[in-house]
């Protein structure tokens, strides 16, 4: 029987809550937003119909704190909690902690969530249905000594992973067995703030290797959908950067191969809801590295080639409720790119750039998609992850696809904080990227100490000079009051603040 | 803001252009390009630069892991401090081999960017 969803809370923030409260709105669903005290100058507050404080900034404090996320949702009387990608999202105690209060959790059960957040029964029932897997040790006994011993066993390079969530957070690789305890060390640390847990896991490092994952979907009936891949090998410090469906490294017989591993391993685990089956390619071999039961940061590319979307997919079957695509519709069309701005400073390799934001441009137009939290005014916090846009693209051929990603990131245009798009605009300009041969040694191949800045150009340099100095635009009249800029951003209405 | 015509030797140029503090943000030719509007001085050792024996905070964040003490011998390009920001972790490294010869900064402390953390005495050259 269909279950009634009236009010949706939202345990998550950035862009992605953004998506949430849309999709809900589109649905005619209330939403309430869960946040910390540092999040109520953002989009997502101005979009929710209602706000419940959960916490300080920190964020096991609040995000990360189940507890608080459980009382906010009582307290507002929410029906639903989606949470989005990264903080609770794949973690078991919280969807279980939502079962018990007869809170619908927006995902998988609690016990798919542990099933899958276990590395090795992950990998168990990969092995049992004779899926291919990648040589690594997930015991218990974590003591320094013994993860020494089986780096060496399974041999190096080997990499050391957070046990508690997918991501790229908490991953690191041993080259040489010098660096295998302050690796260790390191990655526990980041492992325990960002999962709550210091476990780790090792595994052998596939070293030219694409990244390729399938969106999975269980249906409310049971059923099993694979919604194609998607090719993430353009990494840094194993996290995404630039992510597009389909890989242009498959062929029709690899993918339904693959597909078919992909659909075995959710059926056998009766999944339910948005999911996602991440395998490792090289030389025509592949092997399952992980399964992310929640959505991802980068399902927009799949919903961009196939015409659906995911958010309600996840929400309508939550209530128990059919889909609006079937099989024979899931046919891809044409070549979807994101990439993801990140606040840093793309020639100090990358360090965080944070503060306020007081200028956005973002030069919309047929094919191009903005997931974004932000608004002109709202300020960058060193609290959170540094992602503050994705950019998405879909034209007719991959090729298409990578020139309107590059004409869009030309017009897109944060002040206040750096942006990564001049690395982006780098990257898509790569030969091997162009190619699609990129593997996820990429960045580490062809940009390992980031990017260096250009000197300007005579013709821009006098320009510049006449800016600073200037009779031809005061810089008077150029100065931002960003309170104008609010009002007059061009892309964003203005909710409530 | 609008997008501003330019015309510079004869060709014509859209920019943004905007003075936020003392930085002039300008986004020209698909570039964002910040500029320092400040009178040219010697460095004063902000943002990470300053000079060769001193560790600065390369941007606001938290300190995790302090692993020197005053008066220990380091060598080039070991790691003195590890801090956190956005959630990912950062090594600052020694810039030269020497002693420690103070630490201003503890486990668990938010510091700004350019914030003085470790200076070393740097070692003799030999």
């Amino acid at each position: 029987m269909a279950r009634r969803i009236e009010k949706v809370a939202i345990a998550n923030r950035g862009e992605v809550a953004v998506r949430i409260i849309r999709a809900c709105q589109e649905l005619g669903i209330r939403t309430v937003l869960l946040h910390s005290s540092a999040d109520t100058q953002t989009l997502a507050y101005r979009l929710a119909d209602e706000k419940v404080l959960i916490g300080e900034p920190e964020t096991a404090k609040s995000y990360l704190n189940i507890e608080n996320n459980i009382h906010g949702a009582l307290s507002a009387g929410a029906d639903a909690i989606h949470p989005g990608f990264g903080f609770l999202s794949e973690n078991g105690d919280f969807a279980e902690a939502c079962e018990k209060t007869r809170i619908q959790f927006i995902g998988p059960t609690a016990d798919s969530i542990r099933l899958f957040g276990d590395k090795i029964s992950a990998k168990n029932l990969v092995q049992k249905i004779g899926g291919p897997t990648i040589p690594g040790y997930d015991g218990i006994d974590q003591s320094d000594e013994v993860l020494i011993q089986k780096m060496k066993e399974i041999g190096l390079p080997v990499m050391v992973k957070a046990s508690g969530g997918g991501g790229g957070r908490g991953l690191r690789v041993v080259r040489e067995i010098e660096q295998a305890l302050p690796t260790i060390q390191a990655a526990r640390r980041e492992a325990k703030n960002a999962f709550g847990s210091d476990q780790v896991f090792l595994e052998k490092y596939l070293d030219r290797a694409k990244h390729i994952e399938f969106q999975i979907f269980g249906d409310a009936t049971g059923k099993v959908y694979s919604l194609f891949e998607r090719e993430c090998s353009v990494q840094r410090r194993h996290q995404k950067i630039i992510e597009e469906s389909l890989s242009p490294a498959l062929d029709d017989v690899l993918r339904r191969k693959m597909s078919k591993v992909a659909i075995e391993i959710a059926e056998t685990a009766k999944y339910r809801g948005a999911g996602t089956v991440e395998f490792l390619l090289q030389d025509g071999e592949f092997y399952f590295m992980e399964m992310n039961t929640r959505l991802q940061v980068e399902h927009p590319v799949t919903e961009c080639v196939l015409g659906i979307d995911l958010v309600k997919a996840q929400i309508l079957t939550a209530m128990d409720q059919g889909l609006l695509w079937n099989e024979n519709e899931l046919v891809p069309r044409g070549h979807a790119i994101e990439c993801r701005v990140y606040a840093e400073d793309p020639y100090k390799n990358g360090i965080p750039s944070t503060g306020p934001l007081h200028f956005i441009h973002l030069p919309h137009a047929p094919g191009r998609r903005f997931e974004i939290g932000v608004e002109a005014g709202d300020v960058i916090s060193d609290y959170y992850d540094s992602m503050i846009a994705k950019v998405i693209v879909w034209d007719e051929s991959r090729y298409r696809a990578i020139r309107k990603m590059k004409e869009t990131l030309k017009e897109t245009v944060f002040f206040g904080v750096k942006t990564n798009i001049p690395y982006l605009q780098a990257i898509l300009g790569h030969p091997q990227f162009v190619d699609g041969k990129m593997t996820t040694r990429f960045i580490d191949e062809f940009f390992p100490s980031g990017l260096k800045e250009k000197d300007f150009n005579s013709q821009n340099a006098q320009l510049i000079d006449q800016l600073k100095n200037t009779s031809g635009i005061g810089l008077t009249g150029l100065s931002v009051d960003s309170k104008e800029q609010k009002s007059n951003s061009p892309f964003f209405s203005r909710g409530q603040s | 803001m609008r997008k501003q015509n330019v015309v510079v030797d004869g060709v014509k140029k859209e920019v943004y252009a905007a003075l936020i503090g003392a930085e002039l943000w300008v986004h020209i030719d698909g570039e964002t390009r910040l500029l320092d509007m400040r009178p040219k001085k010697k460095s004063t050792g902000t943002g990470g630069a300053g000079s060769s024996n001193e560790i600065h905070s390369p941007m606001p964040g938290r300190i995790l892991k302090v692993n020197h003490k005053v008066g220990e011998l380091v060598k080039e390009r070991q790691v003195l401090v590890v801090m956190e920001a956005m959630k990912m972790e950062y090594s600052l490294e020694s810039p030269c081999a020497g002693v420690v010869e103070f630490v201003k900064c503890s486990e668990g402390q938010q510091v700004e960017l350019g914030q003085l953390l470790v200076r070393l005495k740097p070692s003799e050259k030999k």
